[in-house]
């Protein structure tokens, strides 16, 4: 083999390999790009089902530190002071004790308050509760539970906070339901029959990121409150 | 320069070969998780949506059940079964074994549920061949949840409905890999079942509360077709003129009131409760939301929906061959019926009735005992009391509670104005039959002492149109600063109190402002006048169970 049979076998060895590295380069950026447009799409899905969920059985509440009734949209936060605070692997804080109440604020995340019955048993593993008919008006047990939608940075999080009579917080979960959203926008005009709100999550991949290129995508949930205490 | 050519060189086309084929099966195996994933995150969500319309589907078939059942019960619970109780008023939690269990005739009482096997239910589907949900099957329960019905204000029974949808997914037990999606949709695959049994797959529960609603029109103070406008300082309470409990001497007494002011309206756009009224009652409605209806102005609950059936209101009819009358209406109930020679039909001179030889009439009397054949007259036009003028409606008996019964029908409008004043003898039973606008006041009604059930307005709409509307739209305008005792069945008016007076008795009307602190007492003792028939049933709460105990998941 000569020499100029070598680096020409080099070069078209190169040329081929090249090839081979940049298509499979091309093929993994797409599949992740696939990748991420699916589990956007699972985010947005998960994010409507969430709200559908709780808007479909709020009811009307009192909130610690919150003006008015519930359902609310609020700027601000819950701020829990003497509980214990544990996150697992998943991005979930949870706290137990203390007590809580909502410290409005400017300059915090827009928010979506809600307030669920007290359907479950906290010191019975969480069984559902009976009923109770009292003047014409359906309770379960007491205490009360949130439920607080927020934008917290890139991740859309579902903020339970669960608390007893005696407003002692039971359970208090933060769970990141979404990542990637850039905006999380209410609409207040319809909380009295039913709630309007848009969650846009920003695009992982772009590939030319032009002034026409697309931003994000925007989903819309707009749910009808069932229960007729939510929209008085 | 040559080369010297190995032999060792010669395994490199395998070697490329197997790096290749590496390569290749590397992009293969991506390309199934990403399809795979796909595929199962779109049908974890797609049949996490089936499995709750399975779910309201069952909601759906058990308010039907308990609509029918006083009239079908047979065709009512088809399918269903009885069973006791587990334990106290708790409910299964996982879907009953179908067994020889009694076949349900009636709703469930206290010690009891009924339950609709998914396999007897109609919601239950089973498709096969298909790459999506191969089933959607809902099972229901009914019980009473410990509610009795002395805690309705119609004494009532309340239904717990408990509906539960279940989807099976065709393909491998496979969970998403996002766990997110795990802890939303916990019960897609794998060998979790939170609500326990044997099925595997996506599973919703809903709970409804059910309050029922009553058909009749006396059973609540306020029943309307469309918007309701309170305003004002005004209230909507009740009190009952037959119990010595709960009024004086039969008349409302803020002392003695009751808390059951129920209002209805059938389709509230615009309506709205606003100033310092309140309704020491109950409200129902179907439509958006009334404006200010909150715990602070409402006693009772806040229901919907409100879907009642307003019968329309006719007039009289000639019998065939001429030979009487006859009238009926639902609301107060009269099944009256004339006789060819008993009624009396008035010309009209100035407002007030004139006789045969043109004097003017300043009474007419009630004389008959028999509610099924009153004293009959008609007044042929407009009939008017204008200021300075008396008529009066006397009676043989002075006892309301036994009175002679009289059914008069205005050609026209009824008006009472001015110092005008209309009495009522405390004897008399008097339905107002009255073709066009009723304008009067608790200030020229006079029936002191006497009772709503003894005075009732009637304003004729016509028979209802299949969507429901009325052919005649007149008006009801109450004012003045005295109580107007009577009921009026106004079901397509545009009804006005205001003036600060109170109207005493019950209403319906198609339209109701109700300004200047006046309002409502509505007596109670007028719903044992008409069947208690249940119209309907409205959610007092609906909320849907996604705990997952076993896995501490709740809300």
């Amino acid at each position: 083999m000569t020499l100029v049979e070598v680096m020409m076998s080099a070069a078209a060895g190169s040329l081929v390999l090249g090839a081979i590295l940049t298509a499979g380069v091309a093929l993994q950026r797409s599949y992740m790009a696939v990748e991420a447009y699916s589990t956007a799409g699972g985010d947005q899905l998960r994010v409507l089902d969430y709200v559908a969920l709780d808007c479909r059985r709020a009811m009307s509440a009192t909130m610690a530190g919150l003006t008015g009734t519930t359902p609310q949209i609020s700027q601000g936060s819950w701020v829990n002071t003497g509980g214990t605070t544990t996150t697992d692997n998943r991005g979930v804080v949870r706290i137990t004790g203390g007590t809580g109440q909502w410290v409005p604020s400017g300059t915090g995340p827009t928010s979506l308050i809600l307030a669920l019955p007290s359907y479950y048993d906290s010191a019975n593993s969480y069984a559902p509760l009976n009923p109770t008919l009292t003047t014409g008006a359906i309770t379960y047990g007491t205490g009360s539970v949130f439920v607080i939608y927020y934008q917290d940075g890139n991740n859309f999080d579902r903020r339970v906070v669960i608390q007893n009579a005696a407003g002692t917080t039971v359970l208090d979960t933060t769970t990141p339901i979404a990542t990637n959203v850039s905006t999380f926008t209410v609409t207040a005009q319809d909380l009295t029959s039913t709630l309007s709100c848009a969650i846009t999550f920003s695009p992982k991949f772009t590939f030319l990121p032009t002034a026409s290129a697309i931003t994000g995508t925007t989903v819309y949930c707009n749910t009808f409150l069932r229960n007729a205490g939510a929209r008085n | 320069m040559k080369l010297n050519q190995s032999s060792g060189t010669k395994g490199s086309v395998l070697i490329i070969t197997i790096l290749t084929l590496t390569i290749l099966a590397f992009l293969c195996a991506t390309s199934l998780y990403v399809a795979s994933q796909n595929l199962n995150a779109g049908m974890q969500t797609s049949s996490w949506q089936q499995s709750l319309s399975g779910s309201e589907t069952g909601i759906d078939l058990a308010i039907r059940a308990l609509n029918i059942s006083s009239t079908s019960p047979s065709t009512a619970w088809a399918g269903w079964r009885t069973g006791s109780l587990p334990s106290g008023t708790s409910l299964p939690t996982s879907e009953p074994t179908v067994s020889a269990s009694p076949v349900p005739t009636a709703p469930p009482d206290s010690t009891h549920y009924n339950y609709l096997p998914s396999t007897n239910s109609n919601a239950s589907l089973t498709v096969t061949n298909t790459e999506g949900a191969t089933s959607v099957a809902t099972w229901v329960t009914i019980d009473t949840a410990g509610m009795l019905p002395s805690q309705d204000t119609n004494g009532k029974q309340w239904y717990r409905v408990r509906a539960t949808g279940q989807t099976a997914v065709s393909g491998p037990a496979r969970v998403s890999g996002n766990r997110l999606d795990n802890s939303l949709r916990n019960t897609i695959g794998l060998l979790l079942n939170r609500k326990g049994g044997t099925f595997l797959g996506p599973t919703r529960t809903v709970e409804v509360i059910l309050q029922p609603l009553s058909s009749g029109g006396w059973l609540r103070a306020i029943t309307l077709s469309t918007k309701l406008t309170i305003s004002g300082s005004g209230i909507v309470d009740s009190f009952d003129s037959s119990s010595a409990m709960y009024s004086t001497n039969g008349q409302y007494d803020l002392a003695h009131h009751l808390t059951h002011g129920d209002v209805g309206t059938a389709s509230s756009s615009g309506s709205a409760i606003s100033g310092s009224a309140h309704l020491f009652g109950s409200l129902a409605y179907s439509g958006p939301a009334v404006s200010g209806a909150n715990a602070t102005t409402v006693s009772g609950s806040i229901t919907t929906p409100f879907n009642p059936t307003i019968p329309g209101t006719l007039d009289p009819v000639v019998k065939s061959g001429n030979s009487g009358w006859t009238w009926s209406n639902v609301t107060p109930q009269v099944n009256a019926n004339w006789g060819p020679n008993m009624t009396t039909t008035y010309a009209m001179s100035n407002g007030l009735p004139k006789d045969s030889n043109n004097n003017v009439l300043t009474s007419v009397t009630a004389t008959s005992t028999d509610p099924t054949a009153p004293t009959f007259f008609i007044f042929n036009s407009d009939f008017t009391v204008s200021g300075g003028h008396t008529f009066t409606v006397n009676s043989t008996s002075t006892d309301p509670n036994n009175p002679n019964y009289i059914v008069i029908w205005v050609k026209g409008k009824f008006t009472t104005s001015g110092t005008g004043i209309l009495n009522q003898s405390l004897g008399s039973h008097v339905v107002w039959i009255v073709d066009n606008d009723i304008t009067t006041s608790g200030d020229s009604y006079m029936n002191p002492g006497g009772y709503a059930k003894n005075t009732a307005f009637v304003q004729v709409s016509g028979a209802a149109n299949p969507d429901g509307t009325f052919p005649q739209s007149h008006k009801v305008t109450v004012s003045g600063s005295g109580n107007f005792i009577a009921q009026v069945d106004a079901p397509n008016s545009t009804m006005v109190v205001s003036g600060g007076g109170y109207l005493v008795g019950a209403a319906i009307a198609g339209n109701l402002t109700v300004s200047g602190g006046s309002g409502f007492h509505y007596d109670e003792a007028l719903s044992g006048a008409v069947s208690a028939s249940l119209g309907n049933y409205a959610f007092a709460s609906w909320f849907e169970d996604n705990s997952a105990p076993g896995r501490g998941i709740n809300y």
